[in-house]
């Protein structure tokens, strides 16, 4: 576990670096290009302290901004009390020294995502979409995916890694604009408009075009190796590799599109939900492996451990595999278990239990949010629920079920 | 949530964890993508085919785009609203129309929605 976590901090140290230099190699040369010859140090100072400013505002306030983007309302136990108990649970499992915050989203689109810079004040976010969706193993399994991103410090090495490709492509972005509106003009009077100056104009317009595409392809590439381990963690966590696939079967089936998500946000969630289905450049490009290979792996497990997901993940793939050597050197060898409903998600009419968790778990996300939106509850004789909302017109209700009217105001 | 039929604000109502917003004033019942299916006995239970009417198609009363006209149930014999990622609309008397359609295919509707409908929609009808 710890080597895992070591491996995991020389990677992201490897990454700042590579990264680093980039930007400021793209800083030099923008120097260079607007400043005149010789202003390129002062270019390499400029992209340092848009980094370095963006690094301390994500590093301080990151977590905040990633919910607040997301709209995300915090939770308590009596809210979601089914959601709640899941991630006490998988905490436990996950060996986490301190349960994240639960955050919901209001959004019909089925996703979640985790996000804090520790363990200590890390947060997991799911859309309502998804509690309605999902059973209660389905809902374990994406859980135990989301902390599996915690313990393994993924949050962290996404962030850092983040925001560094988001600095350069802030700066490619701007250099290329005040190249087109009128950058060339200004170095052609200084300059003189001569060769070398032809030369670094070539240079900038190259490096502000592929800089980004680097970074963005370094940091596709890491995120989505934190997927399969956090897939593997969760099978680990919960012994049960058929709920997350389940899961993200159904994730994937959902017509809805997540109304929040947003290219920045996108890499933080369970799957992404920016993506097109069908697309070829998709697979360079993903910030997640696809569905269908997660949902493989998962199904061909023969146990409920690392190394069973990494054979499984060979079978599948034909690649060498995903699964840092540390963790399987002490691998307990854990066997699966079966589902909650001995059935497991094979549909039949006859696994009524994840059908009434799933139902008890859309309930209660709906009347948090009936809460939040001020409805107001009656509760009739005949055992029905009325929820009225704020806007509505008539002073009475009826029950439809037994005909009994109730005063609204 | 509005009526997508006369655009006055609807009611939820719950039984048994079965949830459906109602119209005051047509009676209208709206069942969210999912809520329905979970208590349906099979998966082909809400098979739907396009339908051709002449009816106008409404506007979904969460996301606003026209429904489609559907005919939905093993029989295909109702005709409702569908939105295919938000959910069903079923116009007074449908469900109804429904549930009949299952019994009549010998599907059977899962107890607790069968007795909440059963007391929501009665087959003789209270007239409102």
């Amino acid at each position: 576990m710890w080597e895992q976590i070591a491996a995991n901090r020389r990677k992201s140290f490897m990454l700042v670096v590579a990264t680093a230099l980039l930007l400021m190699v793209l800083g030099y040369a923008f120097g260079e290009y607007f400043g005149g010859r010789g202003s390129g140090p002062y270019g390499v100072a400029v992209a340092v302290v848009v980094w370095l400013v963006m690094t301390l505002v994500s590093w301080f306030q990151g977590d905040q901004v990633m919910l607040a983007v997301s709209g995300a309302h915090k939770v308590k136990k009596e809210d979601l009390p089914v959601l709640f108990n899941v991630v006490e649970e998988m905490t436990l499992a996950a060996g986490l020294p301190k349960m994240p915050d639960v955050y919901v989203i209001d959004d019909p689109a089925p996703n979640a995502f985790a996000t804090g810079r520790r363990p200590e004040t890390a947060a997991v976010a799911v859309t309502s979409g998804l509690l309605r969706r999902l059973n209660r193993d389905e809902l374990q399994g994406v859980i135990g995916h989301e902390l599996g991103h915690i313990r393994n410090r993924d949050i962290q090495l996404m962030l850092f890694a983040g925001v560094l490709a988001g600095a350069i492509v802030i700066l490619a972005e701007v250099g290329l604009r005040g190249m087109w509106f009128g950058g060339g003009r200004s170095r052609s009077r200084r300059s003189g408009g001569g060769d070398s100056a032809g030369i670094i104009a070539v240079i900038a317009i190259v490096l502000a075009i592929l800089a980004p595409l680097l970074a963005r392809l370094i940091y596709l590439a890491i995120s989505r190796k934190r997927e399969y381990l956090a897939d593997a963690s969760a099978a680990v966590f919960t012994r049960y590799p058929e709920g997350l696939a389940s899961a993200l079967e159904k994730i994937a089936a959902s017509p809805q599109k997540l109304a929040h998500a947003t290219r920045a946000t996108a890499p933080m969630y369970i799957v992404n939900p920016l993506a097109e289905a069908g697309k070829m450049m998709a697979r360079a490009t993903a910030t997640h492996p696809p569905i269908a290979e997660r949902v493989k792996v998962l199904r061909g497990m023969g146990g409920a451990d690392f190394r069973s997901y990494q054979e499984s993940f060979h079978q599948a793939t034909g690649k060498k595999g995903v699964i840092p050597a540390s963790a399987l050197k002490d691998d307990g060898g854990a066997g699966l278990r079966p589902g909650s409903a001995g059935a497991g998600a094979a549909g039949s009419a006859a696994a009524a239990g994840p059908r009434a968790s799933q139902r008890t778990l859309a309930r209660q996300v709906d009347d948090f949010f009936y809460r939040k939106g001020g409805y107001k509850q009656i509760p009739c004789s005949c055992g029905t629920v009325l929820k009225i909302p704020p806007d509505f017109k008539s002073h009475q209700a009826v029950c439809p079920r037994c005909g009994k009217v109730h005063d609204v105001a | 949530m509005k009526c997508p039929v006369c655009s006055v604000p609807t009611y939820v109502v719950e039984y048994k964890e079965i949830e459906l917003d109602l119209c005051p004033e047509c009676g209208g019942v709206w069942f969210d993508r999912g809520e329905l299916e979970l208590l349906m006995p099979s998966e082909g239970a809400l098979e739907m085919s396009p339908a051709r009417t002449e009816e106008a198609g409404r506007p979904c009363p969460l996301c606003a785009r026209t429904m489609a006209k559907v005919n939905i149930g093993p029989g295909r014999r109702v005709l409702v609203d569908s939105c295919a990622t938000c959910g069903l609309w079923f116009d007074r008397h449908e469900v109804e129309d429904l549930s009949r359609d299952l019994a009549a295919h010998s599907m059977e509707v899962d107890p607790a929605l069968a007795e909440f409908l059963g007391g929501m929609f009665p087959v003789k009808g209270e007239e409102a």
